[in-house]
């Protein structure tokens, strides 16, 4: 089961201030959800294997070539807040 | 007849026979959707005078010789998960309202170079994570057989869009069905491609080891046009496949003779209507009638699919809502004092409820307290997943499932707090965990509303399901009513 203080830690983790009304319904839809994949997650799979991709795995490579990229101006215009060619955000430390 | 009525091949042919202009197909498109949008709601950006300058660009050059492809003169739709240089792409999200991308996916230049004419963006729900198109953050698309009913989703603006006439072709997104569902709840024809085969650079991601993009289209022929146009390599994608792509209007033909189609008794079970179900089984005698081999079979891992699907998508999901954070683009808010709070309180106003749920589950499958577990088990289900389909598909060409257990529902049918609707994906997912082709087909009308059946096939097949398809479409003759949409 999923405990109030599991859930918050959970939150944090996500980066979400949640509202009790939303604590709630999200944990009661996670129980649900988790109870479901239950008798899944209870095979033993150990013998086989696990991959993250469908088809068969190999590395994608270019040659190591200098290519046309964005310009700052063109990378920084969706900013919400930019100064010197940078992007500004609050104090971080 | 009504150019909004057309299929895109046949306009193709008008402007190739210059009984029309682009210009007046473009017109014709622009009309149709001042006139009924208002009751859809499939557009989030409608950009007609643009469409009118390219229309009457091309008219010109086609007037000097220039040479008329499959496409040319086309009106498209894009879903708004799909990024279009210097044009809002919103993914359908409070957090990307005002974001326009630096740079286009490869399936909109592809378009473009096709001489496409893009009428606008189209919505979804948010983040394409949804599926009935009430999770739009701006508002939700109707379907077009039923106001009151949902389109599907999560590309619920690009089969209401279709299904309206208001386009005849629309790209949409799929990661678990969200290209299948909305076709089949708007009696359209959609595929979602091998995995490879279509470029996903330039696509908002959603969990990149299951999204696809593809057609939506009003008939197997111009689902297999648009298709021939996205289609193909891209090293800008490295998931891309480097293989020739078939010339799939040459697999229009009326032959299944022969062919071995194989139907899951899993995809069958209690849960499906059963008026859905007997529409599919009169179709699958149709196909047997012009001498398929249709064979009722097991994929024994079924049980599997939703948890495989839920942990997958969930964990990718949360990885990639992160970068959603209000730092390089997309909503900030201005009042956290440290770069942490600015964070929480961005994600928290911009992102709905739905993002943040599967965010926390994602972070709840592969987090710490021994969950990760959650993770690698996923990964190992999917593989057990992978193994049967294709067992499956070695014996059988074609595997035939109902694509959705039940027609489009009624708006806010379903609470939110419900799980019940995520089990709802249960007969599209398993493509997407396999990376197979699956076209959902339109098999007949329930309650006067359309239901569609699912053809699965090999990687790399869609020649076969276009063939599977075509045929079966001549045969079943399902009605497009778009005349049924009274223009208020």
């Amino acid at each position: 089961m999923i405990g109030k203080e599991d859930f918050q830690a959970l939150a944090a983790a996500a980066h979400f201030d949640l509202t009790e009304e939303e604590q709630e319904t999200f944990t009661k839809k996670l129980q649900e959800i988790v109870k479901y994949m239950e008798k899944s997650l209870a095979l033993d799979l150990d013998q086989e294997e696990s991959f993250a991709f469908v088809h068969d795995k190999k590395n994608v490579l270019r040659e190591d070539e200098v290519e046309p990229s964005f310009s700052q101006e063109t990378v920084l215009a969706n900013s919400p807040l930019s100064e010197a060619g940078q992007f500004l955000v609050p104090r971080i430390i | 007849m009504e150019i909004f009525s057309s299929t895109a091949h046949e306009l193709q042919q008008s402007i190739k026979d210059g009984e029309l202009s682009v210009t007046e197909v473009v017109q014709g498109y622009i009309n149709r959707i001042e006139a009924i949008e208002d009751q859809i709601g499939s557009f989030l950006l409608f950009m007609p005078e643009e469409a009118l300058a390219k229309a009457q660009a091309l008219d010109e050059q086609i007037a000097q010789g220039k040479e008329i492809g499959l496409l040319t003169g086309i009106p498209v739709g894009l879903k708004d998960n799909i990024s279009t240089q210097g044009i809002k792409t919103t993914s359908g999200s409070k957090m990307l309202a005002d974001y326009i991308p630096p740079y286009s996916a490869t399936v909109a230049e592809k378009l473009g170079e096709g001489d496409t004419i893009m009428l606008g963006k189209l919505n979804m729900d948010e983040l394409a994570l949804g599926s009935t198109g009430e999770k739009s953050a701006f508002f939700p698309a109707k379907n077009p057989w039923d106001l009151d009913r949902v389109p599907g989703g999560s590309s619920s603006g690009s089969a209401a869009a279709v299904a309206a006439g208001q386009l005849p072709l629309a790209l949409g997104t799929d990661t678990g069905g969200s290209i299948r569902q909305p076709a089949a709840l708007c009696g359209l024809v959609g595929l979602k491609p091998t995995y490879g085969l279509v470029s996903r650079y330039g696509v908002v991601p959603c969990a990149n080891s299951l999204d696809h993009i593809g057609p939506i289209a009003r008939n197997v022929r111009d689902c297999a046009l648009l298709l021939q146009a996205i289609a193909g390599h891209d090293p800008r994608d490295g998931t891309s496949l480097d293989e020739p792509v078939p010339n799939y209007q040459e697999a229009l033909v009326g032959d299944v003779k022969g062919l071995k189609i194989g139907v899951p008794q899993e995809y069958f079970g209690p849960g499906v209507d059963s008026a859905i179900k007997t529409s599919i089984q009169d179709a699958l005698k149709k196909l047997e009638e012009q001498g398929a081999v249709v064979e009722e079979m097991s994929l024994a891992q079924t049980d599997h699919v939703l948890t495989a699907y839920y942990i997958l998508m969930s964990t990718e999901v949360s990885s990639n809502m992160a970068r959603l954070d209000g730092t390089r683009y997309g909503y900030r808010d201005l009042t956290g004092e440290d770069v942490e709070t600015m964070f929480i309180r961005s994600r928290t106003a911009g992102l709905g409820p739905e993002v943040k749920f599967r965010s926390l589950l994602g972070h709840f499958v592969s987090g710490p307290g021994g969950r990760q577990a959650f993770y690698e088990k996923g990964l190992k289900l999917r593989q057990l997943i992978i193994q049967d389909f294709h067992r499956a598909l070695a014996h059988y060409d074609l595997l035939v499932t109902p694509t959705s257990s039940q027609v489009a529902w009624e708006r806010k049918a379903v609470a939110d707090n419900k799980g019940e609707n995520y089990l709802r994906d249960f007969s599209t997912v398993g493509a997407n965990l396999a990376g197979l082709p699956a076209l959902s087909l339109p098999c007949g009308l329930v309650d006067g509303l359309p239901a569609g059946l699912q053809l699965i096939g090999r990687p790399l097949a869609e020649t076969t399901i276009f063939k599977v398809a075509y045929t079966l479409e001549q045969m079943l003759k399902f009605p497009q009513e778009l005349a049924k949409l009274e223009v208020k």
